[in-house]
């Protein structure tokens, strides 16, 4: 997939681990790991907020584009 | 969901009188080929009872008989389908797949039940009948694209689920 999520990456940065992330932003692990392992089809603004204030970053911080 | 389970329900008493029909059609099968005296037997076409039972005549009836057995399956199959929606697995990849065998069976039912009687009315009334309007091969034919089109719609259905259920 062209979209590559570097949430693994911020986490070790912000030495958060993601059932903490999980609980603050209020999704399931199972659903983080969907998004972390990139299985995800599309992340929800309001997730992708809640994701930004927890770990203090901005959404090109997360999500990053790369040409297939 | 009741109308669910009045259907499975109605479907289940209809898969209960086939389980008879099935042996039947079945054992009818090679007794019309091999038994050389089938004239006691009354064999009824378009409701006119057919008397010289010849070869052509003999697998115009096993074409019918090869249509039920089809017909039969397409009960058990419709069964089946109705067991995955009252289990709430609407978009599971069976339910589709069996949609699209089950409106391919219908068609050839279609074919297989109206064939027998247009060749028999051919060949030994000597007179073509040309039905506009309402007629049941053109009905049961409907019903089979019907199906392979719901094949079509859960199948995409199943996709946009997916997709939703991966939405973050």
């Amino acid at each position: 997939m062209a979209i590559i999520v570097n949430l693994d990456v911020m986490l070790a940065k912000r030495k958060i681990k993601s059932k903490e992330l999980a609980a603050i932003i209020g999704i399931t692990t199972t659903n983080l790991s969907i998004l972390k392992s990139g299985k995800a089809k599309a992340v929800r603004f309001s997730t992708l907020a809640a994701i930004c204030k927890a770990l203090d970053c901005q959404p090109s911080d997360i999500l990053e584009y790369v040409a297939d | 969901m009741k109308k669910l389970n009045l259907l499975k329900n109605i479907i289940d008493f209809l898969w209960i009188i086939s389980v008879i029909g099935i042996p039947i059609a079945l054992f009818s099968i090679p007794a019309i080929f091999f038994i050389h005296d089938v004239s006691q037997i009354p064999f009824k076409v378009i409701g006119q009872e057919i008397k010289p039972i010849n070869f052509p005549i003999r697998m115009l009836i096993i074409f019918m008989l090869l249509a039920s057995l089809i017909l039969f399956y397409c009960i058990y199959l419709f069964k089946k389908i109705l067991h995955y929606f009252q289990q709430l697995n609407f978009f599971d990849a069976f339910v589709y797949l069996t949609m699209n065998k089950l409106g391919l069976l219908i068609i050839i039912f279609a074919f297989l039940h109206t064939l027998p009687s247009f060749i028999y009315e051919l060949l030994y009334s000597n007179k073509i009948k040309v039905v506009f309007g309402y007629t049941s091969f053109l009905l049961v034919f409907a019903l089979g694209l019907f199906f392979m089109v719901l094949s079509e719609v859960f199948k995409k259905a199943g996709q946009l689920k997916q997709e939703n259920d991966l939405t973050i």
